[in-house]
């Protein structure tokens, strides 16, 4: 039977190695819908049971996703217009310099605010040089049009720096379409193939099938209890985590 | 940059650089992006991380590997533009990155060293794993005849 204890231990006994060795910037970029929000919530249920401080930022301007389940640990901009998330997110970048901290903030999808930033700033060079390791994460799904991000990325190296990973969401692909059919379709794309060329890693991310139903209640992984989402599902959970630490162990390290 | 890394590191420790007065020195000196169009702040100081970049990679190389000469690198990378499209892959994509594979790959890819092409077939495989196989059919026919010494 999975109990939230079980969840909870599944977390804490998640490899540690490398982590938070070195403050790290996790920016996960790519469309819509694509992933992004579940696997930073996972990574903060992850940090947090293993006792660790990150600093979590939802700039997402649609949708404060992050916000709604991690509450007051969770910073937002003052508004979602350009002026103030702009100097909101140079408070945030000096915040986590001055403080050793990783950091993690949640765009929304197509969200132009990291391009401004590593445009203007050098971004991955400016954070690599005051001491944040910055590690982005490509999510993607079955259509085509998903892996633009990568594209523009790897042409302009603008934000491309030598910990990329593309996170392919086996959660977002069509029923009906196999994973490796969908996969195909990306296999020969000049993009991936260069950022797999220069060191990317590839991450497979498991599906969850009663996601929904965490979104819904806005419970956190390892909240999720027989008595509120039946035990077949909270088992669900429990298996998507092992699942998930399995997946990600190629990039373990980068974890916050 | 590349030729003059070590001077540039030593100048720029002394003196924080001017990218927006580079950029122009770069101009001046006849220097563009891909696109013809003359270097900004942004890109020179792209270029010069990854100058930095590419000649640490090459100096873990060298300590690796010492027979092994440092790939070329950023010496032969034209400026790219951030906004212009170019053609695709960018000339000197490769180089300008931050390093060959690791040594160790993503999920289900294979050794170290293995290309990217390899890389992508075996996580196209990895993504296989855990489905249930149709069974191998049990004492087939043609199994039979063989057995027989009827072929």
């Amino acid at each position: 039977m999975a109990r939230r204890d079980d969840a909870v231990t599944e977390l804490e006994r998640a490899p540690t190695a490398g982590a938070a060795d070195t403050p790290r910037a996790v920016l996960a970029v790519g469309r819509g819908g694509r992933g992004k929000t579940v696997a930073y919530r996972w990574m903060i249920d992850r940090a947090l049971n293993q006792g660790r401080q990150i600093i979590v930022a939802d700039a997402d301007r649609t949708n404060q996703t992050l916000a709604a389940f991690f509450g007051e640990l969770v910073m937002s901009p003052p508004s979602a217009v350009d002026d103030d998330m702009r100097p909101w997110l140079d408070g945030l970048l000096e915040k986590a310099i001055s403080e050793r901290q990783s950091l993690i903030v949640d765009l929304g999808g197509g969200d132009q605010l990291l391009k401004h930033a590593a445009i203007e700033l050098g971004l991955a060079e400016f954070l690599e040089r005051n001491g944040i390791t910055p590690e982005v994460l490509h999510f993607i799904g079955a259509d085509s049009d998903d892996l633009a991000y990568l594209h523009e990325s790897e042409r302009n190296g603008l934000l491309a720096p030598e910990k990329t990973a593309i996170v392919f969401n086996a959660g977002v692909v069509p029923a009906g379409v196999s994973l490796d059919t969908a996969w195909a379709k990306h296999e020969n794309d000049p993009a991936l193939q260069a950022a797999v060329a220069r060191g990317a890693q590839l991450v497979r991310m498991p599906r969850l099938a009663c996601m929904t139903l965490l979104d819904d209640k806005r419970l956190r992984f390892t909240e999720a209890q027989g008595s509120q989402i039946g035990l077949t599902n909270a088992q669900r959970v429990l298996m998507w985590l092992h699942d998930m630490e399995r997946s990600f162990a190629p990039i373990a390290s980068w974890l916050p | 940059m590349r030729a003059h890394h070590d001077d540039l590191v030593a100048e720029f420790a002394a003196n924080a650089p001017n990218w927006q007065q580079l950029a122009q020195i770069f101009h001046d000196e006849g220097l563009t992006d891909r696109t013809g169009k003359a270097p900004s702040a942004a890109i020179a100081r792209l270029t010069w991380y990854r100058v930095r970049q590419a000649v640490a990679q090459a100096k873990a190389d060298a300590k690796r590997n010492p027979p092994v000469a440092a790939p070329p690198i950023v010496a032969t990378i034209p400026l790219p533009s951030p906004t212009s499209p170019a053609p695709w892959p960018p000339a000197g994509s490769q180089a300008a990155g931050p390093g060959p594979a690791p040594a160790v790959s993503g999920t289900g890819a294979p050794a170290a060293g293995a290309t990217a092409e390899e890389r992508l077939r075996a996580f196209r495989a990895s993504l296989n794993e855990g489905k249930v196989r149709i069974p191998e059919p049990i004492n087939p026919r043609q199994a039979e005849r063989k057995d027989d010494g009827q072929t």
